[in-house]
């Protein structure tokens, strides 16, 4: 299966621009709000890859706490999208089982197939789904702060469906 | 009087039924006020988000088209949003059908719409760029009815406004909404940490990584001596009141400094109904006690 990933990872042209491109300066590591979180630095990351250490890589955290925030993007001398290369990496790790036990991915997961159903999503319903899969704790733990916004009127369950739904099924 | 036709893509945080509902509300209620004409897109849907992308990349820009087509169909290719992360989807959907033929394809295959020759290019502008670049200081301050002077006003713009196509502000630095500050007489504060990231999604599975950061941006406000802080984005909103709630007892000050969306504090100065900009009385009362120079909020039209 290694070897699978490795091919595709390999022909993936977004990826393959990224580690061809990237001259190891480390801007992006420096610049990011999470570096200090995760087990490789952005710029490592990049170059795990590039080695061809793709098992390395799909395992790291690194990309899981990538907020897409872009700061790297806007600094690289080379004007590579990290943030972007962080979502690949993300999703072929969801692709090849890498993530199932994170609870970002149970978040990216839960998030489309409300979308799937409805077209659109609630945050209300989102987190709560999400919460009782992963840490139905948490939601008394949100209790204060849903207690403030039911006050001011902004929590709703209510989800409005899009109409043509079939449009987004297919 | 000033009048143009344009379309609007709420998103589900912006919608009536979503958590950012008061900056959806507050922002229409401003654009009527200045004699901009707002359709909403009809039958719009999710609009294609990082989260999605993350896990099917091609269908993601396919939601995306979908909301794009939809507002061609109307005549109305301008499409303004507010939400960031909404723009930002919208924006890279559009630039991704038109760099990748086989997308293209596709997209023209189910949506029509896209291959007629009549019809334009869409055009996905956020509200912050629509309000400063098109609307621009003459006309907008023709309708600032209270000048909220004195007020110092701390703009946190977050990530995905400029980030990453800096389209029509600096990336790092933007200024745009300390602009629309001055037209209302509000002043704005400057810090270094008005786009730093809030931690966006992370915050509901990655808490102990996150909040200690936006405990910091919220401290630097305070400490530079915020009165009020202003958003633009529902995600930054929700973050920062987490981190607010969190802090409270610790740090007194943050306790009564409301955090608004920046359309909300507009409406302020349009004298717009307080129930249509989401505003407690708690914050106008607090708001008052800040104006010094001109007329106070009270009195806004519903009381
Ligand atoms: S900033 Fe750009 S060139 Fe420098 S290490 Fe990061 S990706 Fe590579
Ligand atoms: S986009 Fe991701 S990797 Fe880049 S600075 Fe932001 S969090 Fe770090």
């Amino acid at each position: 299966m290694n070897v699978q990933i490795t091919h595709l990872i390999n022909s993936d042209k977004k990826i393959h621009a990224v580690v061809e491109k990237c001259i190891q300066c480390g801007t992006c590591s420096a610049s990011c709000p999470l570096n200090q979180y995760m087990d490789y630095t952005p710029r490592q990351l990049i170059a795990l890859v590039r080695e061809g250490m793709i098992d390395e890589a799909l395992k790291s955290r690194t990309s899981w706490l990538c907020s897409t925030c872009y700061l790297c993007a806007v600094r690289c001398p080379v004007k590579i999208n990290i943030g972007d290369f962080m979502t690949s990496l993300k999703r072929y790790a969801i692709k090849n089982g890498y993530s199932d036990n994170l609870p970002y991915s149970k978040l990216t997961k839960t998030y489309v197939d409300l979308v799937n159903k409805y077209g659109r999503i609630s945050e209300t319903k989102l987190i709560i789904t999400f919460s009782l899969k992963t840490n139905p704790l948490k939601l008394l733990k949100m209790l204060p702060l849903s207690a403030k916004l039911l006050r001011e009127g902004i929590l709703s369950l209510s989800l409005e469906k899009v109409k043509n739904i079939q449009e987004i099924r297919t | 009087m000033f009048k143009k036709n344009v379309s609007y893509y709420p998103g589900c945080s912006c919608s009536k039924s979503g958590l950012a509902r008061y900056y959806g509300s507050s922002s229409l209620a401003v654009l009527k006020k200045i004699g901009v004409n707002v359709s909403e897109i009809e039958d719009w849907n999710c609009c294609g988000s990082n989260l999605y992308r993350t896990i099917d990349e091609n269908k993601a820009y396919l939601l995306g088209a979908r909301n794009l087509a939809k507002a061609l169909e109307m005549g109305l290719p301008e499409i303004l949003i507010l939400c960031p992360a909404c723009f930002l989807s919208l924006k890279r959907t559009l630039t991704e059908v038109f760099t990748n033929s086989t997308l293209l394809i596709e997209v023209k295959k189910k949506y029509s719409v896209f291959g007629n020759r009549t019809s334009s290019i869409p055009n996905v502008r956020h509200i912050i760029d629509f309000l400063v670049n098109d609307i621009g200081e003459d006309v907008f301050k023709k309708n600032v009815e209270k000048k909220l002077d004195g007020l110092k006003v701390a703009p946190y713009y977050g990530c995905q406004i400029t980030r990453p196509y800096g389209l029509f502000d600096d990336p790092e630095f933007p200024t745009s909404m300390e602009r629309i500050f001055s037209w209302i007489g509000a002043n704005p504060i400057d810090s270094p940490l008005k786009t730093k990231c809030c931690g966006g999604m992370l915050t509901i599975t990655n808490e102990g990584e996150v909040l200690p950061m936006i405990k910091k941006i919220l401290e630097s406000y305070i400490r530079l001596g915020a009165e009020c802080i202003v958003t633009a984005c529902p995600l930054c909103h929700l973050n920062l009141e987490i981190a607010k709630m969190k802090i409270k007892r610790t740090v007194k000050e943050i306790s009564n400094i409301p955090i608004m969306y920046f359309t909300q504090l507009i409406g302020l100065s349009f004298n717009l109904p307080f129930n249509e900009l989401g505003i407690t009385k708690e914050i106008v009362e607090h708001l008052n006690k800040k104006i010094i120079v001109t007329a106070s909020l009270r009195g806004g039209k519903n009381e």
